[in-house]
């Protein structure tokens, strides 16, 4: 048996076998459903995503911009969950402002980020 | 040509199949075990109350006029829906969420009186139980923050806390 030299097409259906058994963990990975490890703080995450949302729309002015780093949330010291909260101009109008809203938590190689954003009128109606 | 004893490549395979089969079967031991069956529970209870308070805020989100924490905060809410295809709204008829006996429950109140009403946007009546705190806070005239403590069904868990801020977007 000789393991020196593997033809192209061997490699090929080895990668082809790994991918088909490495792909479902890819799956849930990007859709961050992992059940047992990520799932509370996951949940916690989104809630937090839409309050940090709602309360920037909430806003009574709509035409500032704020510090573009992420702080510490407070109650969320337990996961270690940072937000940000970003208003700036819309870039295709300029009537509008961009709202972007986001969460990060987990350390470097394993953080993850969730992104919220939504387009709003500069001026209310 | 006949062969006598393994090639040290065979032993390392042979090996290695041992240990990943040893490894999945303690794993899936694991996955049966008590431990990952209450976890999974928790995870679909607080799956659960996270989709009442989502719907809860949509509802107050797009409510037509919220009235009663007008400023500060109660243990009560009272909003007015959005009447259907511009009609006028009837008058004395409004919706609330109420904590009472450690239960989240969604009523209607008419002139004559308080009534529960059996489902609200699919869910059950009470919407949540084992409610230890509940608070309907609002902080500025469109950002209304609801905020309840609810214990979990089993005896150990401690209380968490759910916190939704909502945007009233009739202001």
């Amino acid at each position: 048996m000789n393991m020196a030299g593997r033809s192209t097409i061997e490699w090929l259906l080895i990668l082809g076998i790994a991918t088909s058994f490495l792909w479902p963990f890819m799956q849930l990975w990007t859709v961050q459903a992992v059940p047992l490890i990520e799932s509370e703080a996951q949940q916690k995450a989104a809630s937090t995503l839409v309050n940090l949302m709602e309360e920037a729309l909430a806003k009574p002015q709509r035409d500032y911009f704020p510090t573009s780093s992420f702080e510490p949330l407070p109650g969320f010291e337990a996961i270690g969950l940072e937000g940000k909260t970003e208003i700036m101009p819309h870039p295709d109008f300029s009537e509008m402002v961009l709202v972007r809203v986001q969460v990060r938590w987990g350390f470097v190689l394993f953080r993850k980020v969730l992104t919220l954003e939504t387009a709003m009128a500069r001026i209310r109606p | 040509m006949r062969r006598v004893g393994w090639y040290s490549r065979e032993l390392v395979l042979f090996l290695m199949f041992l240990a990943i089969a040893g490894g999945a079967s303690v794993f899936f031991f694991f996955l049966s075990s008590r431990d990952v069956k209450s976890a999974q529970s928790d995870y679909v209870w607080s799956l659960q109350v996270n989709s009442v308070l989502d719907r809860v805020a949509g509802e107050l989100a797009y409510a037509a006029q919220v009235d009663h924490p007008f400023e500060g905060e109660s243990k009560e809410c009272w909003y007015r829906r959005p009447a259907v295809g511009g009609a006028l709204e009837p008058s004395l008829n409004q919706q609330g969420l109420i904590l009472g006996d450690g239960m989240l429950e969604y009523v209607t109140r008419m002139a004559s009186g308080t009534s529960k009403t059996r489902a609200f946007q699919g869910f059950e009546n009470p919407l949540l139980r084992n409610v230890k705190k509940a608070s309907f806070e609002r902080r500025s005239s469109n950002l209304l923050v609801v905020s309840v403590t609810v214990q979990p069904p089993g005896t150990t868990g401690e209380a968490q806390i759910f916190e939704r801020r909502i945007c009233l977007r009739s202001r």
